[in-house]
């Protein structure tokens, strides 16, 4: 890498918000760019459909047609609308030289994730996610592979990120032939298959560690009830338990609450405003 | 025998249920497709002998018939004369491996490692995910007896009297079974040793220390018994995954499998892989 064309990059944020008949992604999009902007201070670009109203300030918001036709069942086994095709576009749509591709769930509360860009790579994706109750090592099917998460990427604009991002378009569009070589639990598409597939076959055929981001992502996949911070500490409630952690970024998998005004009031207090 | 050069060893003595002389043939072009300075030797038996075609004389550099056969001639599991590998190779430096093991790129650069000792064990062994396996159902006797976790799938020898002692030692083991599996052994149910038990048992008399290199953790294999691979011990693992050959690469379960493979399933070895194989070797010839 040329280090004196380092300083001349541009980074910056990049999310993808499709609302669907139940969640308003655009809406929660908002409320974790707020966040984003507030902690790691990166322009930020959203990606979305033309009926979308942002309301955050994006620097910039780039609309696109996006295909229906994926599905998925929600908690009260629901089949439910799930717009999450073509996330490979972000290699060509994103405006910047280095690029930090993260889900709408995804609550950036400190800055580590800047400390990503001053390593040197193509692309990290994250391997590991951790739960309150600890490491959850998750493959995608029973006799399958370890499940990369898609939640979080970061991606150069290189010869290699493109290729990888070609592969999982290469994987959306076979999806069908690839689901039954991997032995895939879930019948829909899921990026985070396509992702673990293409960083597969990109490396050689290997489960290559050296692509990862070098944490875990906190997740919860419970409801919450409610989050807050005291002292630095991460207080989530759920309504089974309470948990007490470092503020840390965090993964939410609950939809409705990222979309009530507790939230919102949550991301506020967070920014000061 | 004059013993030259370096090169593969294996046992080949034909049963009812296993041609194991197509296995080694298999097992012959794959390696000598990819070991340009490595010669290969098959010991057979009498009643393999009748099986020896002209294409397997192209492809064995040696063959060589055993002096002494003491199997049962009904036995399905022909282990008792590979004590007999020091005699019969043809080898100063010998790698044995057991016939249903593939390679999908050189190992000959083991050799350096291979020259610190006389006698090398491999140990331990990989899943498919090239992980060391720390599954121990087909082990629970080794861990009883405080064995060490060698596989006679993949050794080394030199021509040396170190490893002269060593299969002398194992030959008296074998001898003196039915003795130890009742007074000396713990939970002993092998009515004849199985190769792995004899030569831990001859290691641990003679000193693991001599004839294993532990901190070369890569001297080892894929070992596809389905339980290493966290599957279900009672099935077939060909039944639980997929399996490509791209070259002399072997995919397994989507994963590029970079060490020794021992592929254990006989079955896996059918007349199209057999004729992979042999296209690979001609192909090598050819280069």
């Amino acid at each position: 890498m040329n280090k004196s064309n380092e300083l001349e990059k541009s980074k910056g944020v990049v999310l993808f918000a499709f609302n669907s008949d139940t969640v308003d992604y655009v809406k929660i999009a908002d409320t974790a760019s707020k966040l984003i902007r507030n902690y790691l201070k990166l322009p930020i670009t959203l990606i979305t459909d033309n009926a979308a109203t942002p309301k955050f300030e994006y620097d910039r918001v780039i609309k696109v047609d996006v295909k229906d036709g994926n599905y998925r069942l929600d908690k009260q086994n629901n089949l439910i609308k799930w717009r999450n095709f073509d996330r490979y576009s972000v290699y060509d749509l994103s405006p910047y030289d280095e690029t930090l591709l993260l889900d709408t769930d995804y609550l950036v509360m400190d800055n580590s994730l800047l400390r990503l860009f001053e390593q040197p790579f193509d692309y990290r994706l994250q391997y590991r996610m951790q739960t309150p109750t600890g490491i959850s090592e998750e493959e995608m099917g029973p006799a399958s592979l370890p499940l990369i998460w898609a939640t979080v990427v970061l991606f150069r604009k290189t010869p290699k990120s493109r290729l990888f991002f070609n592969l999982v378009k290469r994987i959306q569009q076979n999806y069908g032939y690839y689901k039954v070589l991997y032995n895939m639990r879930d019948q829909s598409y899921r990026n985070d298959h396509a992702f673990s597939i293409a960083n597969i076959i990109l490396n050689g055929y290997s489960i290559d560690k050296h692509t990862s981001i070098p944490w875990p992502m906190l997740t919860v996949k419970d409801d919450i009830k409610s989050l807050s911070i005291k002292n630095n500490l991460l207080v989530i409630r759920t309504h089974e338990q309470a948990i007490v952690t470092i503020q840390q970024d965090l993964h939410i998998m609950d939809k409705e609450y990222l979309q009530t005004d507790e939230c919102k009031n949550f991301v506020k207090e967070l920014c000061n405003e | 025998m004059n013993k030259q050069g370096q090169g593969f060893l294996t046992f080949a003595q034909n049963t009812a249920q296993v041609d194991y002389l197509k296995l080694a043939y298999a097992q012959a072009c794959n390696f000598r497709s990819l070991h340009k300075n490595l010669k290969y030797a098959v010991v057979i038996d009498k009643q393999t002998k009748s099986s020896v075609t002209k294409s397997c004389h192209e492809v064995f550099d040696y063959i060589i018939e055993l002096p002494y056969d003491e199997t049962a001639a009904d036995s399905q599991w022909k282990l008792a004369n590979e004590y007999q590998a020091f005699a019969c190779t043809p080898f100063k430096e010998t790698i044995k491996v057991e016939s249903d093991l593939l390679l999908t790129r050189s190992i000959e650069h083991w050799l350096t490692a291979f020259r610190f000792k006389d006698v090398v064990l491999s140990t331990g062994c990989k899943n498919y995910r090239q992980q060391l396996s720390n599954n121990r159902t087909y082990r629970q006797f080794f861990d009883d007896n405080d064995l060490p976790d060698v596989y006679n799938g993949l050794m080394y020898f030199r021509y040396s009297t170190f490893a002269q002692k060593f299969f002398a030692t194992a030959k008296q083991i074998l001898d003196a079974w039915d003795y130890l599996k009742i007074h000396v052994l713990r939970n002993c149910r092998e009515t004849t040793p199985s190769t792995d038990v004899l030569y831990a048992v001859t290691a641990k008399t003679l000193g693991v220390e001599l004839c294993t290199l532990p901190s070369f953790d890569f001297i080892n294999f894929v070992h596809m018994k389905p339980a290493i691979q966290g599957w279900s011990s009672a099935g077939d693992w060909q039944e639980m995954t997929t399996v490509e050959h791209d070259e002399d690469m072997i995919r397994i379960h989507n994963l590029n499998q970079y060490d020794p493979i021992h592929y254990y399933e006989k079955s896996f070895l059918t007349d199209e892989r057999l004729t992979h194989y042999e296209q690979r070797y001609h192909r090598s010839r050819s280069a």
